[in-house]
């Protein structure tokens, strides 16, 4: 409440005009915005299933000692979610799917269960996506039909409540807002003042900006501003909506960046093993701790012969 | 029968000088959002000003055509007009705009409202805006207003309030129906009301700027533009204004401003051609 009075009054004329005229960038480091995002509780996601992950993000922080965090994930997620919950960056997840698709079960979410160190909120898509709806207008709760009637979820999820319909005075059910401190986007381009595009996106970009008090975006690559004019509805969130700007090229490595690069199936895969292996801590150290920064991680991913491969994967060439 | 707002001098236009009193509210190096509606000429002009001159971090949003950062150097005729969107950054969808507007800066209080100003048919002594009605008894009103557009969201954080016209008529002691909340009743109503959030902070009218007192609430005159009087000001205000012991006079455009507004803002001299009245 104390914005208003910033601009109640004027700045004195004969000192108005600014040093220079220039807009503030609003790029930092991966190293930054790890500690930011570690500094917080609740972080949201974006992408799907092994699509478009703020992986780069999500290492940052892991490295900088993110701990008992909530998460909450787009509706579907794979190692977005699970390599957090196998570094213990999570206490507390909203749960739709986490899995590997065909690939297998989610062997750290399945441990964290079995272990009782993960507090899973059994959701769905429509408690995530309506939850982060209502949150981003600023809305007390998202009504559903009494769909849940049917379901085991009235009596597993708490944090779903029964209301009376005012129109209709039936029984319908109320999901909480879902904001979050912070949400971390993957982006193919950005530009440094926040104007950010996703190539593909499912949508909840947008709401889970809104409903976040703080922004990051990791671009594959930041343009310049003739690239986003070139056509303004191309921008998925609006450099107002964000706070920081991180350049990490291959950010979403292993998962895919729409249009831009394919999935590293291989390094998942690798990922999987590990895991199942035993070798959980092994992978933390070589991929999340150790890597120096984003370019020494994609070393250790196989470089750029790798990436290039990735990139041509997407044509078939 | 009103006047036509004139300034002391035939240098500028009314419109041109609240354009450049209006960016110059925006000075700073803080991220400002600077909104207009759809016929807010005057606020677009302002925000798109104050962005070449004084707030490089300004955000300017185009309502009607839901875009961000238009860089147009010839005013549109209003801001659905597909001219407002060259050069854009980024189109929003509706749905965006009552999200953000409902949600407001309450929590994280992060982007100030700055170059956007709203108006009415009718506004109090507290900053209250009326566009349902004047007159009557609804729905049988006597003057029928355009309706309450978004302005809902008045509510959700601080806002400037922007008029063409000064008149009794327009500034009267209590708004016949509230489409957008002001202070209330004055006092703590509006706090207690709407958890606390800030309402109105500065009014620019075609003679003058006020602001509102700080525990009542009350609208108070802070300066008046060349060429009018605080007598002036009093004589069309419907309610009573609070007066300062000292009134300055509004600074004129400087010849900057006033070349930066004609040859990058608005080279089609629309805010010549924008009526503005008194009494």
């Amino acid at each position: 409440m104390s914005g208003s009075r910033v601009y109640k009054h004027m700045i004195p004329l004969d000192q108005q005009a600014p040093e220079r005229l220039e807009r503030r960038s609003k790029l930092i480091s991966l190293d930054e915005a790890g500690k930011i995002i570690a500094s917080k509780t609740t972080v949201s996601l974006a992408g799907s299933h092994s699509a478009d992950a703020a992986m780069a993000l999500l290492r940052a922080a892991i490295r900088a000692g993110a701990k008992n965090m909530t998460m909450i994930p787009p509706v579907t997620a794979s190692i977005a979610a699970d390599l957090p919950i196998a570094a213990g960056m999570l206490k507390k997840l909203y749960l739709s799917y986490v899995g590997f698709e065909y690939l297998g079960l989610a062997p750290a979410f399945r441990k964290a269960a079995a272990d009782g160190t993960l507090d899973i909120v059994e959701a769905d898509e429509p408690f995530i996506i309506l939850g982060t709806q209502a949150a981003a207008g600023g809305r007390p709760f998202a009504p559903v039909q009494h769909l849940y009637e049917a379901l085991s979820l009235k009596d597993l999820n708490p944090e779903l409540k029964k209301v009376t319909d005012p129109f209709t005075g039936r029984e319908v059910f109320a999901i909480p807002p879902l904001k979050s401190d912070v949400f971390i986007m993957h982006a193919q381009v950005a530009d440094e003042y926040g104007n950010a595009q996703c190539w593909g996106g499912t949508g909840q970009e947008k709401d889970k900006a809104k409903a976040a008090d703080l922004v990051i975006v990791q671009a594959d690559e930041i343009v310049g501003s003739e690239v986003v004019t070139k056509d303004p509805a191309k921008t998925t969130i609006p450099g107002l909506w964000v706070d920081h700007v991180v350049h990490a090229p291959y950010g979403a490595h292993p998962t895919f960046s729409s249009a831009n690069y394919a999935v590293d199936e291989d390094h998942l895969k690798l990922y999987l093993q590990m895991m199942r292996d035993g070798a959980g801590d092994e992978y933390i150290k070589t991929y999340v701790t150790e890597p120096e920064d984003q370019m020494d991680y994609l070393e250790r991913v196989g470089g750029l012969r790798r990436m290039t491969k990735l990139r041509r994967m997407l044509t078939n060439a | 029968m009103a006047e036509i707002a004139t300034p002391g001098t035939d240098r500028y236009a009314m419109a041109e000088f609240l354009a450049i009193l209006i960016a110059r509210y925006c000075a700073g190096d803080r991220e400002l959002l600077g909104s207009g509606g759809a016929n807010q000429l005057v606020s677009l002009a302002a925000s798109r000003l104050a962005q070449l001159t004084v707030a490089p971090n300004l955000w300017l949003f185009s309502g009607g055509a839901g875009v961000y950062n238009s860089k147009f150097d010839t005013l549109p005729i209003s801001t659905w007009d597909p001219r407002a969107s060259y050069g854009a950054e980024c189109k929003i969808l509706l749905a965006d705009v009552v999200d953000n507007g409902t949600k407001g800066r309450y929590e994280g209080d992060r982007i100030a409202r700055g170059g956007s100003g709203y108006g009415g048919l009718q506004v109090d002594k507290y900053g209250n805006i009326n566009m349902i009605g004047i007159g009557g008894s609804y729905p049988k009103l006597k003057v029928r207003g355009p309706g309450t557009v978004g302005v809902l969201w008045l509510g959700s954080g601080p806002n400037n309030i922007y008029v063409e016209h000064h008149n009794k008529r327009l500034f009267v002691d209590k708004v016949d129906y509230r489409s957008a909340a002001g202070w209330m009743d004055g006092g703590n109503s509006r706090a207690e009301t709407l958890d606390g959030r800030d309402g109105p902070q500065l009014v620019w009218t075609p003679i003058c700027v006020c602001d509102f007192t700080e525990d009542e609430h009350r609208m108070r005159l802070v300066s008046v533009h060349p060429g009018y009087t605080v007598e002036d000001v009093v004589a069309n205000t419907g309610f009573e204004l609070m007066i300062p012991e000292n009134v300055p006079t509004t600074t004129p455009p400087t010849d900057y401003e006033l070349a930066v507004l004609r040859t990058h803002v608005d080279r089609g001299g629309l805010l010549k051609k924008r009526r503005m009245t008194v009494g």
